[in-house]
């Protein structure tokens, strides 16, 4: 489970140039739930995404992830949550390039203990969760749009976190290939895991069970 | 994490070579250019903190007559040095010290590590630099004509083969232009020590070959000293006191730097771009790669062991480019100058440059490393 209470977060805090973007967030979300945050641009949806995805920093207020309140984490500890208890899809895809779809699969797992043998089974059932098996060995660098974006779940899933966030991941991608992309997400959800969306698009946002509105730095 | 970062390395291979390229490019300019400082910093060491023993006597000696080395023959005060028949000379201040030792018969002045010895046996330790290369063999005789009917001889005991380009260079790199690659040291109990350069350096002792030849005395041999100084002060008028040797120390080390000016002038340029260069390609790549590492997960440590592992694979063929850029410079004969040599100083110059350098490429990966950078990487960026 999902709970901030009171949070804010100002950029550049405490320097001349500070700039509020959230404001006194409260908000819940529960297990298995599928989320959209929507709203415009620069109001706020993706700071919040950052905040709970462990990236980044709040000056107030707090952040719990399954009860574990992500302020008094120290930076280790915050890169072990994002490693292990979320995985992250962005617009961009956030592949290396040059890496096969196997190894860029299999980043998160580089970075927690674990032993070889389980290494190339969960990047196996990752790249069979989101329909491009055969696509292992080819480098991201040769693929389309919506089969980087299926990449970028599988290695959001490959640690089987409890939260998927995903920001604008139909951004870059055509209608039709964005609409899968979505399925692909909310079959995740209906297998228990709990998937935020953040999303500009009402069409995709009204599609989750939730929708959550933000507007200037504060949910509507 | 230092095998992933093998891997980054590997697979930007390309782009790392030109890093690669640029480095190894900026190495030998920053060589360069302290090799040109250094190499007169050493003629001339121009500042006193390097100085700072006490006791010491400096002596400069007038040019000799180039007309008397090309006849072989050395005119030292109206004495007639000749060197022996394979054509060895002996420079002013080696024959001033062996005149010295030679009228007196009572040896006195010692040097370096043979001070105890030579205490003992009474002998006289002597330089005698300017020797070719191959000259003598251990059991040779060097003769000298003191005048024209007195001769004095010296059996070689020693004799310092050149092991390696490094030792080869090194030697060049004293004798600057000069065809001379040996330093022997003369006991006069007709016996020669030879001396390795870096010893002999080490032990204080330096004649320099060039135009300002310098006797060192060490610490505890003033009175030895005094005794040769009262001798080169009557055959000359070149004496000149410390205060004055420094000043001029200074005065040639400036002049001489300043001669190098465009050289050093394009290193540096070299340098500049070469670095930024470098940073520019490298920042390319490796600040959205970390962002991603950061993304799925890695702690500063392991994306420190990532970059580290990258960085080192760049130096690594950096220097590698550069051990064979210099080993063909040191072994052919394109480095006329000496300075573009491979002294032990220049050695630990590139060891400590390239440790410097794994730092700055380190900094240069790991500057996305700092907590701030991936996060704003990923706000700006993703």
């Amino acid at each position: 489970m999902i709970e901030i209470k009171n949070l804010n977060k100002t950029y550049n805090y405490g320097s001349k140039n500070a700039y509020q973007a959230l404001f006194d967030i409260n908000l819940t979300i529960s297990d298995g739930e599928l989320v959209a945050i929507i709203g415009k641009s620069g109001a706020g949806k993706s700071t919040l995404l950052h905040i709970i995805g462990a990236i980044d920093s709040y000056e107030s207020g707090s952040c719990t992830l399954d009860g574990v309140a992500l302020e008094n984490m120290s930076e280790k500890e915050l890169a072990g949550v994002r490693n292990e208890k979320i995985g992250i899809v962005l617009q961009d895809f956030a592949l290396i390039e040059d890496y096969t779809v196997e190894e860029n699969v299999g980043l998160p797992l580089r970075f927690c203990k674990i032993k070889a043998a389980q290494y190339k089974a969960k990047v196996r059932d990752a790249l069979e969760a989101v329909g491009i098996p055969e696509l292992a060995l080819k480098e991201v660098n040769k693929l389309s749009g919506g089969q980087k974006q299926r990449v970028a779940i599988a290695r959001a899933i490959v640690n089987d976190p409890s939260f998927i966030l995903a920001d604008e991941p139909t951004g870059a991608l055509d209608t039709k290939t964005g609409q899968g992309i979505i399925k692909l997400l909310e079959e995740l959800n209906s297998k228990g895991r709990t998937v935020i969306i953040i999303t500009h698009d009402m069409q995709i946002a009204q599609s989750c069970k939730r929708m959550i509105v933000i507007e200037d730095g504060r949910i509507v | 994490m230092l095998f992933l970062g093998t891997s980054e390395f590997l697979k930007n291979i390309k782009l790392n070579l030109l890093v690669a390229v640029l480095l190894s490019v900026l190495a030998t300019a920053l060589v360069f250019v302290s090799s040109v400082i250094g190499y007169e910093w050493n003629r001339y060491k121009p500042f006193s903190f390097l100085e700072n023993k006490s006791g010491l006597y400096y002596f400069e000696i007038d040019e000799y007559d180039d007309e008397c080395i090309e006849d072989k023959y050395y005119t030292y005060n109206s004495s007639v040095f000749k060197a022996n028949e394979s054509g060895t000379m002996s420079t002013i201040p080696v024959l001033c010290i062996q005149e010295w030792a030679w009228k007196n018969y009572q040896p006195r002045l010692m040097y370096g590590q043979w001070l105890g010895t030579s205490s003992e046996s009474g002998a006289i330790p002597i330089v005698v630099g300017g020797v070719k290369a191959d000259t003598y063999a251990v059991g040779d005789v060097l003769e000298f004509y003191v005048d024209d009917t007195t001769t004095a001889s010296f059996e070689v005991v020693g004799v310092l083969v050149p092991k390696s380009s490094m030792i080869c260079a090194t030697m060049k790199y004293a004798a600057k232009d000069r065809d001379y690659s040996m330093y022997y040291d003369v006991m006069y109990d007709e016996q020669v020590f030879v001396v390795d350069y870096n010893v002999a350096v080490q032990n204080n002792l330096r004649v320099l070959l060039g135009p300002n030849r310098i006797v060192t005395f060490k610490d505890g041999y003033e009175s030895q000293a005094e005794e040769f100084s009262k001798f080169v002060m009557d055959k000359t008028d070149t004496c000149i006191s410390q205060a004055e040797w420094k000043a001029n120390c200074r005065d040639l080390f400036f002049r001489n730097v300043r001669t190098y000016i465009p050289i050093i002038a394009i290193g540096i340029i070299l340098i500049l771009i070469c670095s930024y260069a470098s940073v520019y390609v490298v920042q390319a790549y490796s600040a959205r790669h970390m962002a991603i590492y950061y993304l799925v997960g890695a702690n500063q440590g392991q994306r420190f062991g990532i970059c580290m592992g990258n960085g080192l694979g760049i130096v690594g063929i950096s220097v590698l480019i550069d051990a064979f850029v210099f080993e063909i410079i040191a072994l052919s004969d394109f480095d006329t100058t000496g300075i573009f040599s491979f002294s032990f100083q220049t050695f630990l110059i590139l060891t400590v440059f390239y440790l410097i350098y794994i730092v700055i490429i380190g900094l240069v990966f790991g500057g996305t490393v700092k907590n701030k950078s991936p996060k704003d990487y990923l706000r700006n960026n993703m």
